[in-house]
Formats: C-alpha cells, structure tokens, sequence
C-alpha cells in the first residue's frame, strides 16, 4: 500500500504538468478556432483559402511530427522555444485546425433566417455573431468538440518526446525502475479519471442548454 | 410624410428580372398590400427595401435618405454610413418563417435588439417588451422559448419583436403563409388592430379577404413588374388588367 501511494504521488506531479497543457491548449485553441472560423464563413476569400492551407497541414500531418517541428526545427531559423512554449504553441495550433472546422460547420448549419431577423433588427456583424449565431452554432458543436476535449487529455502524452515530464512518463520511469506494471494501472486510472471529468463537463452543457429545443 | 419611396428598383437573379423597374412610395400612415401569384417579386421587392437583397439597379429611399442608389452601369453611389443606418432603424420586418431566436426567452427575443442597438436600460426594455406582449396576447408566455409555443404565437412574438425598436414602417413578408390555417386568424388580428393604430405598413400576403380589408392601397405584381396600384375596391372589383381578374378569381 506505501508503495503505491508513493508512486502515485509521483505520476501525480506528473499529472500536474499533464494538465497544465491541457488547459494552456483549451484556453488558447478555443478563441482562436472561434475566430478562424468566423475568418472561414465571412471573411474575405483569401482569408478562406488561408486558412484552408492551415487546417490542411495541421490536421494532414502528425501532431508528433509538429512537436518536432516547433521544438527542434525552429532552431534552425534561430528561434529555440522551451519545451513548454512549444508544446503549448504545437497542441494550440493543431488544436485550432480541427475546432476551426468543427465550429465552421457550426456556424453554416445555422439558418439564414437567423441572420436575416438580427439584420432586420439592427444588430452589427459582432452583435450578430456573439448574441445570435455563436451560442447556437457552438451548443450545435458540442459533441465533436466533446470528442476533441477527450482526445486532447490524451495526446498530452506526446509531449515526452521533447523531454517534458508529463504523466506517463512518470509512470514509465517507475516502471524501468521497480519493472512493475502498477505505475500503468495507476496512470490510466489517472486518464480515465480526467477523461470522465471531461466527460461530465460536455454533459452537463448539454443538458444545460436543451432547455431551448 | 412619404415612409418608403422605390424608384426605378431592378433586381435580377442571373437572367431572372426578380424586379423590374418597380416604383413605389408608401406615405405614413398607409397600410399597402402586394399581392400576385408566386415568383412574382413581391417578396424580394420587400427585401430589396431593407438590404436584405442588394439592389441592381433604382434608389431606394427612407425618409427622404437614401439608403441604396444604384446607376445603370451598377455603380454605387457612397452614402453616409451612419444617415444609412439610422434611416435602416425605421423599418421593421416580419418574416414568413418567424426567425424568432430560439435560444433566446420570448422576453428575451424582444429585449435584445433595444438593448444591444439602441443601448436601452434592461428594465426599460422589459417593462416595454411586457407591455408589447399584452399588446399581442402573450403576456403569459414571456419566459417561454420559441420551441414552446405555437406557429401563431410565434409570428406575433415576432411582430412585438419588430415593434420593440419602434419602427415607422412595418414590412410583412407574407406573415401568415407557414401557418396552419386554424392560427392565422390570430396573426391577422394582430396587424389588424396595429393598421387601425395608425401603423405604416406594406404587406406581401395571400390573403385576399384581409388585403381588402385592411389596406388603403393594394398593389398586384406580375413578373416583377406592378401591374396595377390602386384602391382595394378598384383591383378587387374592377380591375383593368385581365390577369389581375383572373388572380383574383382563382384566389377567392
């Protein structure tokens, strides 16, 4: 039993640094996703193309390979990020790629009557957007973007690839160390854990939001 | 005081002459109906006021400030943006499908615009929004969502919607045509007490019984053009235009 509770203490730390990239992720990827996807449906054509250009690398190449990129490749133009600073650039922009699409859709499955009646009304673009098509477009998306929240808890795990102590690391170090396989239990406990977290979150909102349909 | 004045107004879609050189000028106080057979740019005529569809070609003009000016070549003259939107603030629209926001209570749908256009304290928006849905028989409903109540009722939260930023004109596009026709006795209520409030309004409908009653003035479109602009009694009863009395014959 003290072995365990010692291990865990130590995947724990690692879980620390585990979920700070998760939130890093989420706070930057989501506005920048909500703005890109306004750029895709009413900006201009070359902003559309742009960013078509963007999700078409981000999401056709490995977030690994991008980890890569950010952390090791950029030194060649003179730029060297700390492993966090790069993590947390690489996940945000691979992250923003796939909610962009997921909230463009959002956005153009809204009916154009919508549009129409804030028009009719009055209200500015931003006006629109904020109190009109961004609340329903994003309830709409909550499903996939459950799906990408859930994914993400996950592909934190890539970050020990540029020597970030993140959970399961900490739970592989131990592993080489005693050869046991609890540290694993424990760390997917740990990610099944933080997934139900998740989980519950996208619940709860949409349970929350049903009230209007 | 001349509300809406159309001239030259020309909108295609591709070859389509959706409108095709309409004039028109709806004074305060009148109540206008358009009426004509399907595809006849009623409808578009009426968008074609308050930007919904870009003009190709005419002058569109609110209270003497012109809000669209287009020449033949399709230039467009630069007006002042903000003399624009202050005369766009005068029209109201009411739309065949609603578009009630349906995230949004029934107070909420109608508070929203006062408050976040014309920056109106909440408490004044609500008090005037109650006293707009007791005006279209919904004081019960305010906290209701759109998806709770029915077609009918819908349409005149939509109209006390509209009425919340206090409109000079009232543009109806076909108000009543998603109806079920058990509900649209109640709709029509409602625009009839606000034509005998004195309301401007120009309104695209089917309804032949209700255009009669209520309008000063009945217009008849055919293939984007007016075909005859006249009095109720005129184009109900003797109407000089051979297609406008078979419509008619057919309609009721």
């Amino acid at each position: 039993m003290d072995y365990i509770l010692s291990i865990t203490g130590h995947i724990l730390e690692g879980c620390g640094l585990t979920l700070q990239i998760y939130f890093v992720t989420i706070i930057g990827a989501v506005p920048l996703a909500i703005l890109f996807a306004l750029g895709r449906t009413s900006g201009p054509k070359a902003l559309d193309r742009a960013l078509g250009i963007y999700a078409w690398i981000f999401r056709g190449t490995p977030l690994l390979l991008q980890l890569f990129f950010f952390y090791y490749g950029l030194t060649i133009f003179g730029i060297s990020l700390p492993p966090f600073g790069a993590a947390a650039l690489t996940f945000i922009l691979n992250y923003a790629a796939y909610m962009m699409e997921i909230f463009r859709s959002g956005i153009q499955s809204i009916d154009k009557g919508q549009y129409e009646a804030a028009h009719a009304l009055n209200l500015s673009y931003w006006q629109t957007m904020r109190r009109i098509i961004l609340p329903q477009a994003l309830k709409r998306t909550l499903p996939p973007s459950a799906n990408e929240a859930i994914t993400l808890v996950k592909d934190t795990a890539l970050v020990v690839v540029i020597g970030m102590g993140e959970m399961l690391r900490s739970a592989k170090e131990i592993f080489t160390r005693d050869f046991s396989i609890t540290p694993f239990v424990i760390a997917a406990i740990f990610y099944l854990l933080l997934t139900s977290v998740v989980i519950n979150v996208f619940r709860t909102l949409e349970k929350k939001l049903e009230v209007y349909d | 005081m001349v509300i809406v004045k159309l001239s030259n107004v020309h909108k295609y879609f591709g070859d389509i002459k959706a409108v095709d050189g309409v004039d028109l000028e709806v004074k305060a106080g009148e109540v206008v109906s358009i009426i004509g057979p399907s595809g006849s740019g009623k409808s578009t005529l009426l968008r074609c006021i308050n930007q919904l569809e870009s003009v190709d070609y005419g002058r569109v003009e609110i209270e003497g400030q012109a809000v669209v000016e287009v020449d033949s070549s399709g230039k467009r003259s630069h007006l002042d943006k903000s003399e624009v939107l202050k005369a766009q603030k005068k029209l109201g629209m009411v739309f065949q499908h609603f578009n009630l926001f349906p995230h949004k209570t029934v107070l909420e749908n109608i508070i929203e615009a006062p408050m976040l256009v014309n920056k109106e304290p909440r408490k004044s928006a609500v008090e005037r929004a109650e006293k707009l849905l007791k005006q279209v028989g919904l004081a019960d409903k305010h906290n209701a969502y759109p998806s709770q109540i029915s077609g009918g009722q819908k349409q005149r939260v939509a109209i006390a919607r509209t009425l919340g930023m206090e409109p000079d004109i009232l543009l109806c596009d076909e108000p009543t045509s998603a109806l079920d026709p058990e509900l649209v006795g109640e709709v029509l209520a409602v625009l009839r007490d606000l034509a005998k409030a004195n309301m401007t309004m120009l309104v695209v409908t089917h309804e032949m019984a209700f255009a009669r009653e209520i309008s000063n003035r009945v217009i008849f479109m055919d293939q984007g053009k007016v075909l005859e602009d006249g009095s109720p009694e005129k184009i109900f009863k003797t109407p000089e235009h051979p297609r406008i009395r078979d419509f008619i014959s057919r309609m009721i």
